[in-house]
């Protein structure tokens, strides 16, 4: 099987390590992997932010960019599910688009969506020594992603999984709102910091740059002893 | 300000002020735990509860593409039952047509059930003035009129304050010094509203549901003072929004089996009183007269609107306990009289989108009310929709050209590279392992609490190529 | 034009747009879609339902049985002034004759003069029939006129086409405490049961009773803190006996 990498956007600036652990967990599996080079971001901002013409615009050059009629595996539900459930909506009355839309939204999966409902695979063979804990990303519950990433993380060998409370609530990044509302968004991500502290996990273990960027970033203002970690590395340590 | 007593549009103000409050705080993390993890118990517990929300989801969208014929068979059907219908445009035409059955039936002591309707359009004071004395008699409103302020939350009206601070407002209005236990503030409560219902003879309420079929209203409650303002008082006034119109009686089940289950995780709350017209001949209690006013106030102007999925909103409160922002702020710091994000949508529909630019932007669209309404509504979609209509009504001109300017650079891969490149050198100047402690300009917020990842020294895509070699 | 005329012409005007944007749906049916039923045996299901939600069951084994839980209930309330329901499971079962003979000032509601309101405020105790008791929800369901449930969907109280119920609203409010008494066979299993009484499939449905009143254990508040207060308006205790 070959696929095609939805890197994103903060994957490859912020994150690179993400995708090269996305990459390297695929290929182990079996799976050829290429990375379509023309890729930026998918234009979720510009739509969230109801600039519904731009995120138009960059919708229709992402749909360029994965035109080879690959799946296409994204290390983060927030862009999959940019693809998947709104390229469609914002494309409806564009006569050419919609179908085209419509076609990269059926090949789009999330990592661990294609891991365990495409492969089939709930044990990919990782081995992780420690204690982590898992925050559920928002998107993945739009997507319907509720168990995969649970799964996939209770088979990896020496892992202990220490259950967060209130693990699906959102961590305050959203974007836009934790520029324009520090305050909020802050008083948000210090509770989530201070659940996953409460854990006594070593490390936390989330599936998109966002929450990574927010909840790591406030671990490290804190002084906290947890890492942050994303699913892909994790899963393709052995 | 006093965000508490008044409306105001002033969310950063409010909000600030909210996460410096730590009783509020406290108040919220406990409603917001308790009431969600019902909602969540009931909804697992309810077989085929996500098909049910569904096509309660589709019997709203039926009534309200077909409005206009239901209101009519509304009208028939309460007047064939001795009831009076009334059209209200407005709320200043809503308050006077309840002013006028308060006169024309010489009524001097009014109850009401607890009635968000009513307070949207600013009712008590209207009847105040008109001579005619009101009480509030859910326990929570009851509480809020007397401390002179606004509901907090769309059924939790009270949830702002203390055990202590209800003491404190409930002793200053009775000159008597009460003990601060639950039990024993609700039973003194008891006590004065009793007294009450025993002397008004003006009943008003607002409406949960309203049959189109048989010209049904229906009322939910726990305490029973819905129940008490429909026996007691000679003369009932039923307010509802024209959105509450719903086409037969028998799909009533279909939205109490998910009301109470969204709202508290009850499997139906404590009391579902269902009137059909006035006390009936040969019955011993209940009113003579019964009015319903259904009131437009903006709402035929959204139905037509690409927001008339809020709409659908049956009031539950289910999306504000599970809102992580309304749990941080609470209900006031919205300005508005529906709070949370259901209130984000209704608020700038039902006041003014430019006067509360804020309201749709108060959401990390993280999704957590689609998930708990009963009615699955898109608030999500509907925030959004209203920050591209705010781009309409007052472009943001500096905020617009960044947007533009960026989704230029988007579209030229070579230039994002390049772009990508700028960013990483100047922001790699200031970082420390990789992480920067202070942001300047808009970003100054986001470092106040948490660092900032700088871009990493080499991208995804210059590591591709050594990951093919 | 009427101000009716002009309000109704901007939902129709209204209806008309909003309906280009978004498709106009046929009304949905239901099918079984959220039945949830309760079993082979209803009564369990309604018991630990009604316990759920603070109130309490007593399954009567005979009238006997039954008498004596009502007279052990108004005893250890103390209550003295009784307001009863006519007619129904109350008269069958003689409380009335039976409260009185312990010394309670009984009441029958409906045989009050017209000025019953200080009657009603002052009971201590209200005794109810019920139209039907429903097992999904431990919901006790009181009507202010007789329900005549259609054929064939009807289950009366005895037999198809059996009037049930009439009870004035205040017996099941003001007083303190509620005690309904109830048979086995008034049972229906879920609340879409209910409801489907009035509407039976083919025929016109009828005008539900002026109030029909779904009571789901003893009133409650949360506004203090969140912790649950009862009897804060309506009864604070809410007792079933089901005869069988």
């Amino acid at each position: 099987m070959k696929v095609s990498l939805m890197v994103t956007c903060l994957g490859d600036a912020l994150f690179p390590e993400v995708g090269v652990a996305t990459v390297r967990l695929l290929r182990r599996l079996g799976v050829e992997v290429d990375f379509p080079a023309a890729q930026t971001c998918c234009g979720q901002p510009h739509f969230n932010s109801g600039y519904h013409h731009d995120a138009r615009e960059l919708a229709k050059h992402t749909i360029q960019a994965f035109a080879n009629k690959q799946l296409v595996v994204s290390p983060s539900g927030s862009c999959a599910a940019m693809v998947k459930l709104e390229y469609p909506e914002l494309l409806h009355d564009d006569m050419v688009w919609h179908g085209r839309a419509e076609d990269l939204a059926r090949r789009t999966h999330e990592l661990s969506d294609f891991l365990v409902n495409v492969l089939k695979k709930e044990d990919v063979g990782a081995r992780l020594e420690g204690k982590a804990t898992y925050h559920m990303a928002c998107h993945l519950r739009g997507l319907g992603l509720q168990r995969e990433p649970e799964t996939l993380l209770q088979n990896v060998r020496g892992l202990q999984l220490a259950p967060l409370e209130r693990y699906d609530e959102c961590c305050g990044f959203g974007g836009s709102f934790s520029v324009r509302y520090p305050g909020i968004s802050g008083a948000m991500v210090q509770d989530k910091a201070a659940l996953i502290e409460k854990t006594g996990a070593d490390v936390v273990v989330a599936t998109d740059a966002g929450c990574l960027m927010n909840i790591g970033g406030c671990l490290r203002r804190r002084g906290s002893k947890v890492k942050f970690m994303h699913l892909a590395e994790v899963l393709n340590s052995t | 300000m006093n965000y508490a007593k008044h409306e105001h549009h002033d969310f950063a103000g409010a909000s600030a002020q909210a996460l410096t409050d730590p009783p509020l705080q406290a108040a919220l993390a406990r409603l917001t735990d308790i009431l969600m993890a019902g909602n969540r118990r009931s909804y697992a517990a309810l077989a085929d509860s996500s098909a049910l929300r569904d096509h309660a989801k589709r019997i709203k969208e039926h009534a309200l593409a077909h409005l206009d014929r239901y209101l009519e068979e509304l009208e028939q059907t309460v007047t064939k039952r001795g009831g009076k219908v009334h059209w209200a445009a407005t709320a200043e035409d809503a308050r006077q047509i309840v002013v006028n059955i308060a006169r024309q039936a010489g009524c001097k002591k009014a109850v009401k059930s607890k009635s968000m309707t009513s307070e949207e359009i600013h009712l008590n004071p209207a009847l105040e003035k008109a001579g005619v004395e009101v009480t509030e008699t859910d326990f929570g409103e009851f509480i809020i009129q007397i401390a002179g302020e606004r509901p907090s939350h769309l059924v939790a009206p009270a949830v702002h304050h203390t055990r202590e601070s209800i003491a404190r407002v409930m002793s200053h209005h009775l000159q008597e010094s009460l003990p601060d236990d639950a039990r024993s503030l609700a039973m003194t409560g008891r006590r004065v509203l009793r007294e009450k219902f025993y002397q008004a003879d003006l009943g008003i309420t607002g409406a949960n549901f309203v049959v189109a079929q048989t010209g049904t209203i229906v009322l939910v409650t726990n305490e029973g003072n819905g129940r008490l303002t429909t026996t007691c008082p000679r003369v009932h006034v039923a307010i509802a929004g024209i959105e509450k119109v719903i086409p037969r009686f028998s799909d009533l089940p279909v939205f109490l089996k998910l009301l109470a289950r969204g709202a508290t995780g009850q499997t139906l709350s404590v009391y579902t009183t269902i009137i059909t017209g006035a006390r009936q001949p040969g019955e011993m209690d209940g009113p003579e007269e019964f009015h319903l006013v259904l009131l437009d106030n903006g709402r035929s102007k959204i139905l037509g609107s690409p927001f008339r999925e809020s709409l659908q909103c049956i009031r539950c409160g289910a999306c504000l306990n599970a809102c992580p922002v309304y749990r941080r702020i609470g209900g006031h710091a919205y300005g508005g009289v529906y709070s949370g994000p259901i209130g984000s949508i209704l608020t700038p529909l039902y006041d003014s989108v430019s006067l509360n630019p804020d309201l749709p932007h108060a959401s990390s669209l993280c999704g957590a009310c689609q998930a708990a309404c009963p009615v699955k509504i898109n608030i999500p979609h509907m925030l959004i929709g209203l920050r591209q209509m705010q781009h309409r009504y007052k472009p943001a001109r500096l905020e617009d050209l960044a947007y533009a300017a960026w989704k230029e650079v988007l579209r030229r891969p070579w230039l994002y590279r390049l772009s990508l490149r700028f960013a990483k050198v100047f922001l790699r100047l200031f970082a420390q392992d990789g992480w920067l402690r202070r942001l300047p300009g808009p970003g100054s917020g986001w470092t106040q609490v948490r660092d900032f990842p700088a871009p990493a020294k080499r991208t995804f895509r210059d590591r591709w190529k050594e990951l093919n070699s | 034009m009427t101000t009716r005329e002009a309000f109704l012409q901007r939902v129709r005007q209204a209806v008309v747009e909003g309906n280009r944007l978004t498709a106009a749906p046929p009304m949905p049916e239901r099918g079984r879609t959220g039945y949830q039923g309760a079993g082979a045996d209803p009564v369990p299901r309604f018991c630990q339902e009604l316990r759920n939600a603070g109130g309490v069951a007593h399954e009567a084994k005979s009238s006997e049985h039954a008498r004596a839980i009502v007279r052990e209930l108004v005893s250890t309330k103390s209550a003295r002034k009784l307001l009863l329901s006519r007619g129904g499971i109350v008269e069958r079962l003689e409380l009335p004759r039976l409260l009185r003979d312990m010394g309670s000032e009984v009441l029958i509601a409906d045989a009050l003069p017209a000025s019953t309101k200080d009657a009603f405020f002052q009971a201590d105790l209200g005794i109810s029939n019920v139209a039907y008791l429903v097992a999904e929800t431990g919901t006790v369901v009181v009507a202010t006129s007789a329900i005549t449930p259609p054929s064939p969907l009807g289950k009366g109280v005895e037999g198809e086409g059996r009037r049930v119920g009439a009870d004035p609203r205040s017996i099941s409010l003001l007083p303190p405490v509620h005690i309904a008494v109830a048979q086995r066979n008034q049972i229906l299993p879920d609340l879409f049961d209910l409801f489907d009484l009035f509407s039976p499939i083919g025929a016109k449905p009828q005008f539900p009773p002026s109030c029909l009143t779904l009571i789901t254990g003893p009133s409650k508040t949360g506004d203090i803190e969140l912790k649950l207060v009862t009897g804060v308006h309506g009864p604070g205790e809410v007792h079933v006996v089901i005869c069988d």
